[in-house]
């Protein structure tokens, strides 16, 4: 199991569920891979996530001389593309000693030949779309807009989101759809011009309203 | 009180030192002499234990470390030795569970006599709980895992599984 980046929330739940049953990163004892993924954290953990908060602190309470002594350790998280591919391609060198069962040669030649049609293929798409007029790609985009709790002004926060202006964003209508306990959240359409407007930094632009935006999920994604 | 005994002699053998001749008083506390001189009650022995090994950093730096870890021995003392084993699951392991959701080890945020103690006093339960309560009290099977791993602390126990994808062993595969 690996986890991702810890700086996002997405990150950290996963980290969070990765120490559930783990003392340490990896092993049994504190590694450098727990002293990279501390320094790579850039908060202590929430509350929420107990279990990244009691490794934080523990490893919070080694001094920095402690830090420097731990083994080195690899990190599940960035190890993970390598021993993928370490394993295949010691596969790859058995079945090309191997001659009775050459498992591997055959599926290359597929490969090569898929490759080539591949190709052609996206060439052809690409000529076909070339001699089209230019069209201006569009998305509609229905954004769900999170407050942290019933108290947040609501309507501060649509004007605040709505006052992002970008070359090719539109808004559009917008209306509030209760979660519970008393608590709405903010459903905003806009309409985006793809090749001028990323989605990625629409969403963070809004995250950047910390004071009333808690998160921002993108409810509906379509193509115009 | 045969447990007691068993306890106290994996804990000297831990720390490498002769465990002594224990034997009950008549409040049936147990009493270790050796070398003429006699230690009376659970924590007492394990602190003359650690005296005669020099292994003073398992008793913590502060003396907030300290009193926090004699806490947990005399836990350990009172209320882990005697009851029997759906006892100390049905009523400590939920409470020691919620203490080690916050912490890596018991006292001070490294291994001491605490977490020792508590492992061979825990081991019995610990290896026949099912997969079900180790899932329950993950928090203990952390630490648990974690302890174990230490050759000289297990003195030869088998490692106790606390794999979380047990389903092959609930549900082994039959050719």
């Amino acid at each position: 199991m690996t986890f991702g980046d810890v700086t996002t929330e997405q990150g950290l739940k996963e980290f969070n569920s990765y120490l559930e049953d783990k003392s340490y990163i990896y092993g049994f004892i504190p590694t450098q891979a727990d002293v990279d993924t501390f320094k790579s954290l850039k908060k202590i953990p929430a509350g929420s996530y107990p279990h990244a908060l009691r490794w934080y602190n523990h490893i919070s309470s080694f001094s920095d001389a402690e830090k420097k002594t731990f083994a080195v350790g690899s990190c599940p998280f960035k190890s993970a593309p390598a021993t993928i591919q370490a394993p295949a391609s010691t596969k790859k060198a058995a079945g090309d000693d191997d001659d009775d069962v050459d498992l591997f040669a055959s599926d290359e030649e597929e490969d090569a030949e898929a490759i080539r049609i591949r190709e052609e293929r996206l060439k052809a798409y690409a000529d076909k779309k070339s001699k089209k007029p230019e069209l201006i790609a569009k998305s509609s985009i229905v954004l769900d807009v999170k407050p942290w709790d019933d108290e947040t002004d609501m309507k501060k926060m649509e004007e605040s989101v709505r006052s992002i202006g970008m070359d090719g964003l539109i808004w559009g209508a917008s209306k509030l759809v209760p979660v519970g306990y008393g608590i709405n959240k903010l459903q905003i359409m806009c309409v985006v011009e793809d090749a001028k407007v990323s989605v990625d930094l629409l969403q963070e632009e809004i995250e950047k309203f910390e004071d009333f935006v808690q998160s921002v999920d993108i409810a509906a994604f379509n193509k115009i | 009180m045969s447990k007691t005994v068993q306890y106290l002699s994996q804990i000297a053998a831990y720390l490498q030192v002769p465990s002594g001749k224990i034997t009950f008083d008549s409040f049936s506390l147990p009493v270790r002499t050796h070398n003429n001189t006699s230690v009376t009650g659970f924590l007492n022995i394990i602190l003359a234990y650690l005296k005669e090994s020099k292994l003073d950093v398992l008793l913590g730096k502060t003396p907030e470390d300290k009193a926090e870890i004699y806490q947990w021995i005399e836990y350990a003392d009172l209320y882990l030795q005697r009851p029997n084993a759906s006892q100390i699951i049905n009523e400590h392991l939920p409470r020691l569970n919620g203490v080690l959701l916050k912490k890596t080890y018991l006292a001070s945020n490294k291994l001491t006599i605490a977490d020792v103690v508590l492992y061979y006093v825990l081991l019995s339960v610990m290896a026949n709980i099912s997969h079900i309560e180790k899932e329950k009290f993950v928090n203990i099977s952390r630490w648990y895992d974690n302890l174990q791993q230490d050759d000289l602390l297990r003195q030869g126990n088998s490692l106790i599984n606390f794999n979380t994808s047990f389903l092959c062993i609930i549900a082994p595969a039959h050719h």
